[in-house]
């Protein structure tokens, strides 16, 4: 970020997060002031009911996921509110299936109920929070019944499920990009943020709500400020304060307005209007939504440099390509999913003629006319600590031999933070927003009658520059297929194993089909991981308009047996 | 002493299709010596390796005059490579490995061959070893299945064998495309239900596919014969070929170095384990 | 007891010893790490070695069945076998589970047909091992006889005493090894003999875990173990494959091939699972052991029964190295649930 704002003097800065968790930082921000996990990984296997929910938690995140079956094992209670049979749900007392893209629905459902039984904890709203009665009103209209017609969720499962959350004394929210790939993400969180604040299951220990970053380092992208609209520990840009700060650290007068974000930036570039781009460890080419729309933005490029590992499928695109360091030939930190911040130790030396991406980024400022002088990753976390006041007692001494430090950390003394939100939140009061329900950019119908849903294969990682590389995992996930439920596949008389042509308004995959009633009717399930397939030409890039994240997980589609 | 892993080289000689599914390849052996060192049982198999593509296991047909030969169905990435490949191909072989039919302990009995589908591929060496040693053995009944007459291979060995000598070839398929079809229609098991077969003096052999072989034993059981008299031919995935990588393991077995030929006997060994 | 195999080597002697080792071989030993961490590898300082560790290191399977192991390179017609390099190896200050976990190894390998690329890297190998006087808390070697200290199978075994090591040879490449350096080693006293047998028990009664492995046995072959007991402790697992990663005596692999060119290449093998749901997947889907059910029961019974009836030992070193597995499905953990079954 350092890069694009002090020496080419931007702020179109971006990272990955965008489509998966930027509608989290956006919604956790806005209702609790800090838009991270609450709480901490440990305490998942103490609490008393845990509600997941667009989360295939045993796949995406195993550890995680081991812990939430070791916490039922101890008697705690699990709710999943995903439209597939997720493993987890072989644990759960309650598996509310809705359609994709109809969260907020259930959610406003769950708070309605939650209100009317008198189960809200009113010393809690009243001490903590803000614009309750606003909520209150806006919800009346989200009765069980109405919420049943929306969703699919039975009422009375859904009566069930919000009085085991609200009666529990420690109850836990997990979700993950089931309920942030949307085009209603920021308000499908900021409605989860109402449910935990309305029960009090926020700023205590083992309750809190969860996001479940997709990445080992993905929060710490965020934190660092790349992104359009923040420096590094979420200091705003507009902010004449940070900016001035940050301009007076960097010896250089910064920009003003907020930037673009990925999407919008190859929408640009699509149109030429974006002229150049600096892509370092992504692969938008495979990854992101409406592939041909992407394609197109990197083909208009005037100039693209590509950053990584592997000559992936984005840098075929490039005019220079970068060879970086992989994680275990260099030393820097991590900063997951529960804000912990990590040293990352070296154990390898460098392989080739690559160089650990700091050095890269350093060395092409240098020749850009902008000194970047650091000896080492160590000299950057001091820099890092010293404008950024969350990072402000995260140094590399702190860090080693340890397990890492917690954000916020802010002096030498601090221990770093377990749970936020203790005894007040970030931004003083909790917020209520009333969230109103809006049907997904696409919705069925005659012409395309499925909802797509997409997922991963626990076997690969996003767009496998990694992972296809390795032939265990290759072989492990050969068999990818298109989950459809087995009256649909009557009407259409596909048998298990078919293969099958799926047409979107964007493009279209043939796949086999799996015929299995771990997913609803109606709605269709893919990973993005099919071996040579590239299933993101049929998803959708509409966007988030609060959040700009693209809606991965609903897009109309047709299937047709071949 | 060699190494395990290493392949010998051999070329793609012809090819040729026994039905749309399976076709029949001859490779030859680039090194003479190979050939010579290279003594079969019928039964074995041998590891064919496409260099770039990995290895995959196959029954020997027939090894002779220099040459190599095995009937492959189409079914994965290596055989899929293999049918695109054009003569003279260079590819790896490694074998034979396993421990073939029982060819000796079976001499003075009635043989009865039981396959089905491309399951008469490793059968089929046993039944030329047989026929070239024709005294050693008494009655050869042979009882063979397919989908339907276009999926039987060696269609030209199933017009000669009935001119032997006290050889009986019984045909039978699920269902018959070709209008004319004479023989059998049904399965290879309702076929066996048919004989008569002295069960003292009969060892029975059998390779099929995998939903084939339960009621093929069951019909054998209602002949009593003996389990130490029926061999079963198991395929199964199988990557060195010398017990070691662990993927042929079935129960305490070995596939590729204990069977791939095991006697029923051992077989329900193993199915009690559950 | 004999006191012809048995010498006395002083502490202080021990540095210079490895220094005068050290012209003649390459010497892997327990060596610091970043951080907290030790790992097991090429001794460069002599003064960086650990002798008294007391966390878990990875097992030494890697050195003698890389994880990865270039098998050969094929260049049209031209096949080039890769050899291990053949100098003289020492690994100095190895657990007894680990050098018994080598035996086991071996005793696999080096049955017919014989898999060169493991002989060869043996036959160059000396294993030089250290009684634990405080073992692992999750460790139960006692169980499986190859700890705290050892029978036979190493090369030679150093046990710590005061200001002292008993060293004891366990082969021809140990009595050699000593006859090369004599004037290190003194002679040793009865009382010393004594001595250590006092430190055998010990380390003996500060094992926390015991498993009795022929209960176990016993009840899996009388058919006690239901199916159902398989399925549960599925659940639990994630197919991750650690846990056969991190054995010391796991052995599977797969064959693959690294394809540079059309006709250029290397065939490789690497560290596979039986647990994975590929591992026996044929050509075409079918597979003999689909469920993870089976894949688990297949994985246990392989160490438990099938390795006792060709070896006539279990396939588990009693290390702990398991424990690490989040859905509690380590041989410990597992051993216990079928004998409270």
């Amino acid at each position: 970020m350092k890069f694009a704002r002090a020496v080419l003097g931007t702020n179109n800065v971006d990272n990955c997060a965008r489509v998966c968790h930027s509608s989290t930082v956006a919604g956790l921000s806005a209702a609790f002031g800090s838009g991270a996990m609450t709480n901490s990984i440990n305490e998942i296997e103490e609490a008393d009911v845990i509600l997941v929910t667009g989360s295939n938690t045993t796949e995406q995140h195993p550890m995680i996921g081991e812990r939430i079956i070791n916490a039922t094992r101890k008697g705690a209670v699990l709710i999943v509110v995903d439209p597939r049979k997720t493993y987890l749900t072989n644990f759960a007392k309650i598996h509310l299936a809705q359609f994709p893209g109809t969260d907020i629905a259930w959610i406003n459902g769950m708070m309605k109920i939650i209100v009317d039984e008198g189960l809200a904890d009113r010393t809690f709203i009243e001490l903590r929070t803000e614009n309750y009665n606003a909520l209150v009103n806006h919800i009346a209209k989200f009765s069980s019944e109405y919420v049943e017609k929306i969703t699919g969720i039975p009422a009375k499962d859904l009566i069930k499920a919000s009085r085991i959350y609200a009666r529990a004394k420690r109850a836990m929210i997990i979700y993950s990009v089931g309920i942030t790939q949307h085009i209603t993400g920021t308000d499908n969180v900021l409605a989860l943020a109402d449910l935990s604040m309305l029960t009090a299951h926020v700023g205590y220990p083992r309750t809190g709500l969860n996001p479940l970053r997709g990445q080992n380092n993905v929060q710490g992208s965020c934190d660092m400020g790349a992104l359009p609209n923040v420096y590094s520990g979420y200091q705003k840009v507009e902010d004449e304060t940070s900016r001035k700060k940050f301009e007076l650290a960097w010896g250089v007068s910064l920009p003003q307005n907020p930037g673009l974000t990925e999407i919008e930036m190859m929408e640009l570039s699509g149109e030429k209007k974006l002229k150049a781009m600096y892509i370092i460890g992504e692969n938008p080419a495979v990854n992101h939504p409406d592939l041909n729309m992407i394609k197109r933005g990197l083909e208009n490029l005037d100039f693209l440099v590509v950053q990584d590992i592997f000559l992936t499928e984005t840098a075929q695109f490039a005019d220079v390509i970068l060879p970086g360091a992989s994680f275990a030939e260099k030393e820097g930190t991590f900063t997951n999913s529960e804000r912990r911040v990590q040293w990352l130790e070296k154990a390898l030396p460098e392989i080739g003629d690559n160089w650990p991406d700091w050095k890269i980024i350093s060395k092409l400022s240098e020749r850009m006319g902008y000194k970047m002088e650091y000896s080492s990753p160590k000299e950057i976390l001091e820099e890092i600590a010293l404008l950024t006041p969350i990072y402000g007692g995260i140094f590399h001494d702190r860090l080693v031999n340890n397990f890492g430090l917690q954000w916020p950390c802010f002096d030498r003394n601090h221990e770093g933070t377990p749970f936020l939100h203790k005894g007040h939140f970030t931004r003083e009061r909790g917020h209520f927003t009333p969230d109103e329900f809006t049907p997904p950019a696409e919705v069925p119908d005659n012409e395309y009658p499925f909802i797509l849903t997409t997922g991963r294969s626990y076997y690969h990682w996003h767009a496998g520059t990694m992972t296809y590389k390795s032939s265990t995992l290759e072989r492990e996930c050969k068999y990818e297929y298109i989950e459809i439920n087995p009256q649909d596949a009557e009407k259409l008389k596909i048998k298990n194993g078919d293969i099958v042509k799926i047409t979107s308004r964007r493009g279209e995959v043939k796949i086999k089909a799996k015929v299995t009633d771990t997913i609803k009717k109606g709605v269709v399930f893919l990973t993005l991981h099919v071996f040579n397939q590239t299933i993101n030409l049929l998803t959708n890039s509409a966007l988030d308009p609060k959040s700009k994240i693209p809606e991965y997980k609903v897009c109309a589609v047709r299937l047709e047996k071949i | 002493m060699d190494n395990i892993y290493l392949p010998k080289l051999i070329t793609l000689d012809n090819s040729k299709e026994e039905t749309p599914e399976i076709k029949s390849f001859e490779f030859s052996f680039e090194n003479e010596n190979d050939y010579k060192n290279f003594k079969f049982i019928p039964g074995q198999l041998i590891e064919l390796s496409i260099f770039g593509y990995g290895e995959a296991p196959f029954s020997v047909v027939s090894c002779r005059n220099n040459k190599i030969s095995i009937s492959v169905k189409k079914t994965g990435t290596i055989t899929c490579r293999l049918f695109e490949l054009k003569k003279d191909a260079l590819l790896g072989m490694r074998g034979p490995f396993g421990n073939g039919f029982p060819v000796k302990k079976s001499q003075k009995n009635n043989i009865l061959i039981i396959g089905g589908g491309i399951g008469l591929a490793p059968l089929k060496s046993f039944i030329t070893y047989i026929l070239s040693h024709r005294g050693n053995y008494e009655k050869l009944t042979i009882c063979y299945g397919a989908r339907t007459d276009i999926d039987l291979v060696y269609k030209e060995d199933l017009a000669n064998w009935p001119k032997e000598k006290d050889l009986d070839l019984h045909l039978t398929v699920d269902c018959p495309k070709d209008k004319s079809w004479q023989c059998n229609i049904g399965s290879v098991a309702a076929l066996l239900s048919k004989l008569k077969i002295n069960p003292d003096n009969t060892s029975a052999f059998i390779c099929g596919p995998p939903v084939m072989i339960p009621y093929v034993l069951e019909e054998l059981k209602k002949h009593k014969i003996d389990g130490q008299k029926i061999f079963i031919s198991m395929e199964r995935m199988m990557k060195c070929g010398a017990g070691k990588c662990g993927h042929c393991t079935m129960g305490e077995y070995y596939v590729c170095k204990d069977g791939p030929v095991f006697t029923l006997e051992q077989i329900q060994k193993l199915l009690t384990i559950r | 007891m004999d006191t012809e195999n048995r010498y006395i080597i002083k502490a202080d002697h021990i540095l210079p010893l490895l220094r005068k080792l050290q012209m003649q071989f390459e010497i892997l030993a327990p060596i610091p790490g970043r951080g907290k961490d030790i790992l097991f590898g090429p001794l460069k300082k002599i003064e960086d070695v650990i002798i008294n560790y007391n966390q878990m290191l990875p097992s030494p399977k890697n050195i003698l069945f890389p994880q990865i192991e270039y098998l050969f390179n094929y260049e049209s017609k031209n096949i080039k076998e890769y050899k291990p390099e053949n100098f003289g190896k020492i690994l100095f200050g190895l657990h007894s589970c680990d050098v018994k976990s080598i035996k086991i190894l071996s005793d696999f390998f080096l049955r017919q047909p014989i898999d060169n690329y493991f002989k060869s890297r043996l036959e160059n190998i000396t294993l030089i091992n250290i009684v634990c006087t405080n073992p692992f808390d999750t460790s139960f070697c006692e169980s499986t006889r190859s700890g705290p200290y050892l029978k036979s199978g190493f090369d030679l075994q150093l046990t710590p005493m005061e200001n002292k090591y008993l060293i004891e040879i366990g082969s021809q490449k140990g009595a050699e090894l000593i006859k090369n350096y004599r004037w290190f080693f003194k002679n040793i006293y009865k009382t010393e003999i004594e001595e250590q047998f006092e430190i055998f028990l010990q380390a003996e009664g500060k094992l926390n875990r015991g498993i009795d492995f022929s209960t176990v046995v016993k009840r899996i072959q009388n058919k006690e173990i239901e199916f159902s007991f398989w399925e549960t402790l599925a659940l639990n697992c994630v197919d991750c494959g650690s846990c056969t990663y991190i054995c010391p005596v796991c052995t599977c692999f797969n064959v693959v091939d690294k394809a540079y060119s059309d006709n250029t290449g290397d065939r490789v093998r690497v560290w596979d699972a039986c647990t994975y749901r590929g591992f026996t997947e044929m050509a075409g889907g079918s597979n003999p052991r689909k469920s993870l059910a089976e894949r688990l029961r297949h994985k246990f019974l392989h160490k438990l029964l099938y390795t006792i009836k060709d070896f006539n030992y279990p396939g588990c070193v009693g290390c702990g190295r398991c424990d690490i597995c989040f859905g509690h499905i380590g041989m410990y953990e597992v051993a216990k649930k079928i004998i409270n079954y």
